[in-house]
């Protein structure tokens, strides 16, 4: 999407705590042919909800914070939420307040975000986007230009104009329940929908009945996992293709990759599965260590997922029609006590 | 109605083959004999697509031989949209391949080196033979991609090299000549990265920038010239931008 630019704004925020926080929306389209790949953030429910909770449009830039704490100094009234991963949010040192709300924060306001106790990645939205550079139309890294808007600590940014509504009332967390839910759960299982290239395995049985580990070694390009994988029987030369975000592709017995966002767009290994689109945000939530187990589902099923999760956040654009709905406002009062504030 | 991966397979002057991928992504698949005519019929029906500005589908990507199209699965389904591409791939003709007419060429200078020992004994073949091979034809710029970088298929003179049976990490420098099979490719990758291609030379060229540069430059169906330098003439082409050599034939 082509953001108009606005003239010069003052920041809005500064970063105070931060390490390896970067500004995502939801990526490059359009490019692809040229051989730009989509990037973008990599669970895009979390990131949409937020932008939709503040009042912007679903793919203003927002900041992504990959498995640490984050935090940030107001230096103007913001409006912000924090979506994503399980975490404590805090304003100036005691009261916490809920996530997937949204926040308004007067001038001078100190936000702190704890590294996730569930899931991975946390989302910062603030009304109006954050004001970053572009390449090919999106602000989100591409690595493989060695482009990206880091968010380091020190940094201040302005906020842009991507707020197009007022933002939402409070209770649309309520909108988020069933994905915080299965955030939280113990078990992870991810749903995959076989490919013609299942032909190309042997055991393809152990992809349903075995766990995965993630390992560390994965990147916003693709989860690697570890396990007891199917193993390739038929070695033909494949010749290089174009790969749907959600690829799984087993390079070698016992190393998987399900193929995320920042994917290079080709590959030239058998892809026998393919990640259902609603649970690649749930991939994206997973942190090296945790294991996970494959459900092998079919259209319909998928389907029906992403249609949930589409009409979950229609539901947060939608006007509260509850004549006492208000927002949550943080009152930096000292004499304040210790639990949400609400006018 | 749910069409299953590879139900759709026409016989007929357009040889292809439609598979579902995931709830949001059909591949059409070009089978045609002619590897040329593959890649043609791919890219030309892939324009048709674009052409039709319909907004359920998000992108769409043309490679060697095939297209990949990624659709909105909330608004139709893959029996729908595979409808849709059988329509197209059987009903375009030669006249939406004019755009081949546009295509240029350029000289790449490539500096030989890094496993060219290796594979081309592997290939039954001196050093001097696979470069010779190489440089002596125009290759064809078949897709783009951020990884790979400038997509090629080699001449059916050149043996195909056999892709790493496993993928290694190990670092890039961008500009790196690579093979795998019959394809070949200028890449893009600089750091760590993870690949199954192997390695005969590099350029000097800032690829990375030539890929970024806006407008016409080194687009899919222009032909690269490989021009072998040695290297003590490294530091003469580095940064330089490829040099346009003409129109393609």
């Amino acid at each position: 999407m082509n953001r108009p630019r606005a003239a010069f704004a003052p920041p809005a925020v500064r970063v105070v705590d931060s390490f390896g926080a970067v500004v995502q929306d939801l990526g490059r389209f359009g490019y692809e042919h040229g051989g730009i790949n989509r990037s973008g953030a990599t669970d895009t429910f979390s990131s949409r909800f937020g932008n939709l909770a503040v009042g912007n449009v679903p793919d203003a830039p927002c900041i992504e914070i990959t498995g640490t704490s984050f935090a940030l100094e107001c230096l103007d009234d913001v409006v912000l939420a924090v979506t994503g991963a399980v975490a404590e949010v805090r304003v100036d040192g005691g009261i916490r307040v809920p996530q997937w709300e949204a926040i308004d924060l007067p001038r001078g306001s100190f936000v702190e975000i704890t590294a996730p106790v569930a899931g991975y990645r946390s989302y910062v939205a603030i009304a109006g986007g954050v004001r970053a550079q572009e390449l090919f139309g999106s602000v989100s890294p591409l690595p493989a230009f060695q482009f990206e808007n880091p968010m380091s600590a020190g940094a201040e940014f302005a906020v842009g104009d991507s707020q197009v509504k007022a933002p939402a009332s409070r209770g649309i967390a309520a909108h988020a329940a069933a994905f915080v839910e299965r955030l939280c759960s113990s078990v992870r299982l991810i749903g995959v929908l076989e490919t013609t290239q299942t032909v190309l395995f042997e055991g393809m049985e152990r992809l349903y009945d075995r766990a995965y580990v993630m390992s560390a070694r994965s990147n916003a390009v693709g989860t690697r996992f570890n396990g007891d994988t199917p193993v390739r029987s038929d070695a033909t030369e494949l010749v290089s293709r174009g790969v749907p975000i959600g690829s799984i592709e087993i390079p070698s017995a016992g190393e998987l990759i399900a193929l995320l966002r920042g994917r290079l767009i080709t590959a030239g290994y058998p892809v026998p599965a393919v990640i259902a689109k609603a649970d690649i945000d749930f991939v994206a939530q997973l942190h090296p260590g945790e294991a996970v187990k494959f459900e092998r589902i079919e259209e319909d099923e998928a389907r029906r997922r992403l249609t949930r999760d589409e009409l979950a956040l229609r539901q947060v654009s939608l006007p509260n029609l509850s004549p006492t709905a208000s927002r949550i406002r943080h009152c930096p009062s000292p004499i304040q006590p210790e639990k949400e504030q609400q006018q | 109605m749910t069409v299953s991966a590879g139900d759709i397979s026409v016989r007929g002057l357009h040889e292809y083959e439609l598979e579902v991928l995931g709830e949001s992504y059909v591949l059409l698949t070009f089978t045609t004999a002619s590897a040329e005519d593959r890649w043609r019929h791919a890219h030309s029906v892939c324009r048709s697509v674009d052409a039709l500005s319909y907004d359920a589908i998000i992108s769409t990507y043309p490679a060697y031989d095939s297209v990949l199209v990624e659709f909105d699965a909330t608004r139709i389904d893959s029996a729908g949209l595979s409808l849709l591409l059988a329509e197209i791939a059987s009903g375009y003709s030669s006249a939406d391949e004019e755009w081949l007419d546009q295509t240029v060429s350029y000289r790449m200078p490539v500096c030989f080196g890094l496993d060219i020992k290796p594979i081309a004994a592997e290939l039954e073949l001196t050093v001097d033979e696979l470069i010779e091979l190489q440089v002596s034809t125009p290759i064809r710029i078949r897709c783009r991609a951020a990884g790979g970088g400038l997509m090629m298929l080699n001449h059916d003179r050149v043996p195909p090299v056999a892709r790493l049976a496993s993928p290694e990490m190990r670092e890039t420098f961008g500009g790196e000549f690579n093979m795998a099979g019959q394809q070949c490719s200028i890449g893009l990758s600089v750091g760590l990265s993870t690949t199954g291609w192997r390695t005969i030379g590099r350029t000097p060229v800032d690829v990375t920038t030539e890929f970024l540069k806006p407008g016409r430059n080194s687009n899919i169906g222009d032909m690269i010239v490989i021009e072998p330098i040695a290297p003590q003439a490294w530091t003469h082409h580095l940064g330089r931008p490829i040099a346009l050599v003409g129109v393609a034939a």
